[in-house]
């Protein structure tokens, strides 16, 4: 276990590197100059290139490459163009609301949803018909919609919890914290529940299936101890698979959500920055994403093989 | 239905009478399939009984009813003298520690997840009620008993071959010292050398702790030679019961000859005979084969013998030699042309194909 973790990590570092190399040249390709944007319309020639200079930016973009890279290496990310605060520190500001958004909701969508398509799967018929209905229902109503009517129903009419802001873990404690961030997971758990319980149900059912369950009822294994004991572990694996997609996704569609709820997170920082021509700040967010689902997809390897044996060998 | 020339014990270890087992097929109003149409037999302590017929006889389906798998209709299931006709899956607890299964398929029946230690000590954890440490001194034992070295604990089936998982499945069933072991198919998944070492280790088993099987296979040949006595099966119905040697030897019904026949043998000039003596047999497979009469014999649409009271009347179980026909050819009242005539019937001794 130990060297296919190690093994997984061998195949990580590189990639690690690989995207921070794209991410670099990719946002180098995006048309418009930052000190133009920073000096508004009225600068002049002159004025845009002194800023150009000053920033570093006349240099050829091998040479800004390895600065940036040689940076990021030590932590250091550069500084914003417009506020001129350390790119680290915009973003792990912004990251607190992000990841406690993503981390909350797939905790949510994996727990229900594992209940979900365990109760489908064992006890079919009309429980089986309404995981389906609840199911299609959440994919099928878009995230931004659902947002709008949870803050109309519990925020406004129903004054439950705050409609939008943020509210730190450190400084404000557990209660507000959760509070300011129960309509936003619940709005986007909706779409991801669908899919975790489908995913569920199929794994269950397969599982149940199998030749050694039928053998282990057959020979007086008590029902609960087929389930839990035996039935779970397997069915888990595609489960934890989805669940790493999903979490996956769920970093990419939490912007439209940040907005709505007005929260400090990657998704509005990275979108002002793009607005700005803040290419500092956005190279640093494309690497944290990039960062986050490397380090997913290595969890949910590692997760893989803790449940599945034959994993380990291949 | 007892069978003549066995010794039957006052109480047999298992007893099964007029059994029937109806499937429910899935639509609406559709009409039940039923598997199994009164099936008689009983099971002595020790004793091996060998049920034979081809896919879809039902012969599975007397496995599984007699696990808790399937619907039984009517009739009883009495295994040592308590009565587990309607024992669910979920009560079979207390029986599990009379009554274990091997099944066919050595890949499907193992748990992938779990080591082969853990798995062979599910049963003795969850039936007899086992901790850790002596499970592992037993499971040991178990598999030495099935020939399997001892760093098999710690290792996933993943790891073995067909034969060796098979033989994990046989330990598995044996860890609780059952009285009875339905195999279902047991050997069926296996490669022919690897059939011979799987029956001689069932044999063995059996001679060093007295457990009696239910051997369930489609291969006349290989049933008999495992087999004290041999039930054969077609449509749920019993066609021919008796000692496995001469039914082998001389299958009487028309069905078990077929059988017999189906067999091929690696001699090419006998092999002709057979295929001859089979084309003479049967007419058509049953998919082939119009309906069975509702009243009369399910063999019927494919017997050469078949005459007008074959397709209105059930055979009645008649004794022949040292077995039990159903057949109306060895019935002398059942008014079939070739009543009578039985003997000219049976099928002489063919090249060998015991294996």
């Amino acid at each position: 276990m130990t060297r296919y973790v190690l093994r997984r990590l061998a195949v990580a570092v590189p990639l690690v590197l690989v995207v921070a190399t794209i991410s670099f040249f990719l946002v180098q390709l995006v048309p418009g100059s930052p000190a133009a944007a920073i000096l508004g319309p009225t600068a002049t020639q002159d004025q845009v290139d002194a800023l150009e200079r000053s920033l570093g930016l006349d240099a050829p973009a091998t040479t800004q490459f390895v600065d940036w890279l040689t940076g990021a290496a030590h932590g250091d990310l550069g500084r914003s163009y417009v506020t001129g605060q350390p790119v680290s520190d915009a973003l792990s500001q912004a990251l607190a609301p992000t990841l406690s958004l993503a981390v909350l909701s797939t905790l949510l969508t994996l727990g229900l949803g594992l209940v979900m398509g365990m109760a489908a799967a064992v006890r079919g018929g009309r429980t089986d018909k309404a995981v389906q209905w609840v199911g299609s229902l959440g994919m099928a109503i878009p995230n931004f919609w659902l947002a709008a009517l949870l803050v109309f129903v519990l925020a406004i009419e129903l004054p439950l919890f705050p409609a939008t802001g943020y509210a730190e873990l450190a400084t404000e404690g557990l209660g507000p914290w959760l509070s300011h961030l129960v309509l936003p997971v619940l709005a986007l758990s909706a779409v991801n529940l669908g899919q975790i319980a489908f995913q569920a149900r199929a794994a269950f059912a397969d599982a149940l299936g199998r030749d050694y369950v039928r053998t282990l009822q057959a020979t007086g294994t008590p029902r609960r101890r087929v389930l839990f004991k035996h039935v779970l572990r397997n069915a888990s694996v595609p489960v934890v698979t989805v669940t790493g997609l999903t979490f996956i996704f769920t970093l990419g569609g939490v912007v439209i959500l940040e907005l709505i709820f007005n929260l400090p997170g990657l998704g509005n920082l990275m979108l002002r920055s793009v607005q700005t021509n803040d290419f500092s700040v956005v190279q640093g967010g494309v690497l944290y994403f990039s960062l986050a689902v490397i380090l997913v997809n290595l969890v949910v390897d590692v997760a893989t093989a803790s449940l599945d044996p034959r994993v380990r060998v291949r | 239905m007892t069978v003549p020339g066995t010794t039957s014990p006052s109480s047999p270890l298992l007893r099964i009478a007029d059994l029937h087992v109806d499937y429910k097929l899935p639509g609406w109003r559709t009409t039940p399939l039923r598997a199994v149409d009164g099936v008689d037999l009983t099971l002595a302590e020790g004793e091996t009984l060998g049920v034979v017929g081809e896919s879809g006889s039902g012969k599975s389906t007397i496995g599984r009813a007699l696990l808790g798998l399937a619907p039984v209709t009517s009739g009883s299931i009495e295994l040592a003298g308590h009565d587990i006709t309607h024992t669910k899956a979920g009560d079979r607890k207390h029986i599990a520690s009379d009554l274990q299964v091997v099944f066919q398929d050595p890949y499907g029946s193992l748990n992938p997840s779990r080591t082969v230690g853990k798995t062979l000590a599910e049963p003795l954890e969850a039936v007899a009620g086992a901790d850790g440490s002596t499970a592992l001194a037993e499971i040991r034992g178990l598999l030495s008993k099935v020939r399997l070295p001892d760093d098999a604990v710690d290792r996933y089936p993943n790891a073995f071959s067909g034969g060796q998982r098979q033989r994990i499945a046989i330990a598995r069933a044996m860890a609780v010292n059952p009285k009875l072991i339905v195999c279902d198919e047991a050997i069926s998944a296996l490669d022919v050398v690897t059939q011979a070492q799987v029956l001689n280790l069932l044999r063995d088993l059996q001679r060093d702790t007295g457990v009696a099987f239910l051997f369930i296979a489609h291969n006349l040949p290989v049933v008999s030679y495992f087999s004290d006595r041999v039930l054969v099966l077609y449509r749920g119905r019993v066609m021919e019961s008796g000692p496995a040697a001469t039914i082998h030897a001389r299958p009487a019904h028309p069905y078990s000859q077929a059988l017999r026949a189906a067999v091929p043998v690696p001699d090419v000039a006998a092999q002709r005979v057979l295929r001859r003596q089979r084309q003479a047999v049967v007419r058509a497979t049953t998919a082939q084969a119009r309906p069975a009469p509702e009243q009369g014999c399910p063999f019927a649409p494919r017997c050469p013998h078949a005459a007008e009271v074959c397709w209105t009347t059930r055979p009645a179980d008649t004794p022949f030699e040292d077995r039990v026909v159903a057949c109306h050819v060895f019935d002398a009242a059942s008014g079939h042309p070739q009543a009578g005539g039985a003997p000219d019937l049976v099928a002489g001794e063919l090249a060998p194909t015991a294996p």
